[in-house]
């Protein structure tokens, strides 16, 4: 992870310490199974009905420290973000650099595609999600 | 999307329908209008059609979500949903094929450096963008290639690298002088080239293997038609072009329809544009139309404004710096005098962090969208009309 980006954190961590909770209702909820083809490989993830986030499958949408993806949807903010993006990009795949994260193209059965976060444990989660989260983490 | 580059594109437009605008350059000391300012409300009852394009064998129902991620080319996949819905509306079932906007992104960066140079870092770092209705002209002299065995197939990061990692061996390259005489030399024939072979044969071997086992037979050239390439003074426009064209046999598709019908909104009164769109929907066998808006109002604020009057005027810099081409896919009533639309973007399937004022249709990637915000930030918008009138010439 970049040093900018490492401070991007450590400034989210500051500006919301209690951010380490879970949140209530990030793994509540319907879900359902859904896999997507990435780099050739079929990657499953859990997709929360209420939210659209999809998730890997290996990790616990309910402990904020069950995976990278998890802790970085407890943590990231988009408020220190939003002057950064211009132009007609998805927030979430910028999002998902600033926070050392690899974007990832995933194309489902239907070839409807979805951006995806991929962090150093293997763990992924639908940029999207990181979009929402972020948003829903300025708030509190 | 610049305003800049519209205006370069008025000359490609003189044939088309008179509808086509000419566009101004707005004042850069133009006032800012309150973001919270709804535009005057149409106090006359209206009906408006209720149709969802995405549903029921609509033109649109086979057409999948794209998401660009980190990469400036809304343009090209609007493009690409736009060309593929007008396939299968007109008797081509072949929905696997879904037309690939990275690849029409390339093509169209190619095609645009004879009079806008093509700079990855530019275009691909710095989200420079494009424009859909010469992205149409674009597929409409060189075709389409498969998204799922084109160049799209690979991960936006991916892309990034390879240019990255192309562009850093150039400059090295040209810093150590070394180049031959003769540019275009064939690889086999020279061999004093250490540098530059090495590294095209590292290429060969390491990136093309590896981004091949992404792909399956991969969608980038060989070492032998890259290596003249990457030599040129030009390279970063030359492999734009070649990447764009690097699709063939079924994985190329030659494409028909009609010049796109194109018109400026900002400098159009917003009731012309909010009449026009509705009359665009009523027509019969509608088709999408896309839209050039100011991307916030998607996700910051849904009460954004980022025209700065209702008359004919000009947009906010901060909307131009933030251009975004969507496509409208339904349209239904939402109160006695006014309509909504049905607003499809370029970010996947979901639609979950977009305003909260916006009602989400799940895994459609779509939002419905108020008609008078979504006029008071569209930029310029664009329809294929089912009329026959000015059909294209596809190869």
């Amino acid at each position: 992870m970049k040093m900018r980006n490492l401070l991007a954190l450590v400034v989210v961590l500051a500006a919301a310490p209690a951010q380490v909770q879970a949140q209530a209702g990030m793994g509540s909820g319907q879900s359902v199974d859904v896999t997507y083809r990435i780099e050739k490989k079929n990657v499953k993830f859990t997709q929360f009905a209420e939210t659209q986030m999809m998730i890997s499958k290996d990790c616990d949408a309910n402990s904020p420290n069950s995976c990278e993806a998890m802790k970085v949807l407890n943590q990231i903010s988009f408020s220190f973000l939003k002057s950064k993006i211009k132009g007609d990009v998805n927030p979430g795949a910028v999002l998902c650099k600033e926070v050392g994260g690899k974007e990832q193209l995933g194309v489902d059965k239907d070839q409807n595609e979805d951006t995806f976060c991929k962090f150093s444990d293997g763990s992924q989660v639908s940029c999207n999600a990181l979009f929402l989260y972020s948003q829903k983490n300025d708030r509190k | 999307m610049k305003i800049l580059s519209l205006i370069l594109l008025l000359p490609l437009s003189q044939a088309a329908p008179i509808e086509v605008a000419k566009a101004q350059v707005p004042a850069q000391a133009q006032h800012k209008v309150k973001a919270n300012r709804k535009p005057s409300a149409d106090p006359v009852p209206v009906t408006c059609p209720n149709i969802r394009l995405d549903q029921n064998n609509g033109p649109m129902a086979h057409v999948a979500v794209r998401d660009q991620g980190s990469i400036g080319n809304c343009f090209a996949h609007v493009a690409a949903e736009v060309i593929d819905s007008w396939r299968f509306s007109h008797g081509d079932t072949n929905y696997p094929f879904q037309s690939s906007g990275m690849s029409l992104a390339f093509d169209y960066w190619g095609t645009e450096a004879d009079k806008k140079p093509f700079s990855a870092s530019t275009n691909l770092q710095d989200n420079q963008g494009g424009d859909v209705a010469s992205a149409l002209e674009v597929a409409l002299k060189s075709g389409v290639c498969n998204k799922a065995t084109s160049i799209e197939a690979l991960s936006q990061s991916d892309i990034k690298d390879l240019f990255s990692k192309l562009q850093s061996t150039i400059q090295s390259e040209q810093k150590q002088a070394k180049l031959p005489a003769d540019k275009q030399a064939p690889l086999s024939q020279d061999k004093t080239v250490t540098g530059f072979d090495k590294y095209v044969d590292k290429y060969d071997t390491d990136a093309e293997k590896e981004l091949h086992e992404t792909t399956g037979d991969g969608p980038l050239p060989a070492a032998s038609t890259l290596a003249p390439v990457l030599r040129d003074a030009d390279a970063d426009a030359q492999l734009a072009k070649l990447l764009g064209q690097s699709c063939q046999g079924s994985d190329h598709l030659a494409v028909s329809f009609p010049k796109a019908r194109e018109v400026i909104a900002f400098n159009r009164v917003e009731d012309y544009v909010l009449k026009d769109l509705r009359s665009l929907f009523a027509r019969p066998k509608p088709q999408p139309v896309s839209l050039g808006i100011c991307s916030q109002v998607l996700y910051q604020n849904e009460h954004y404004r980022g025209r700065t009057s209702t008359q004919a005027g000009g947009l906010t810099s901060e909307c131009n710096d933030s251009l975004h081409a969507v496509i409208a896919v339904g349209i239904r009533q939402k109160s006695k005098t006014s309509c909504e639309y049905l607003i499809r973007s370029s970010w996947g399937k979901s639609c979950a962090g977009f305003g909260a004022g916006w009602k989400c249709e799940a895994d459609t990637g779509s939002v419905w969208i108020d008609e008078a915000d979504l006029v008071g930030n569209t930029q310029t918008y664009a329809v294929l009309l089912d009329d026959g009138t000015s059909q294209g010439a596809g190869k």
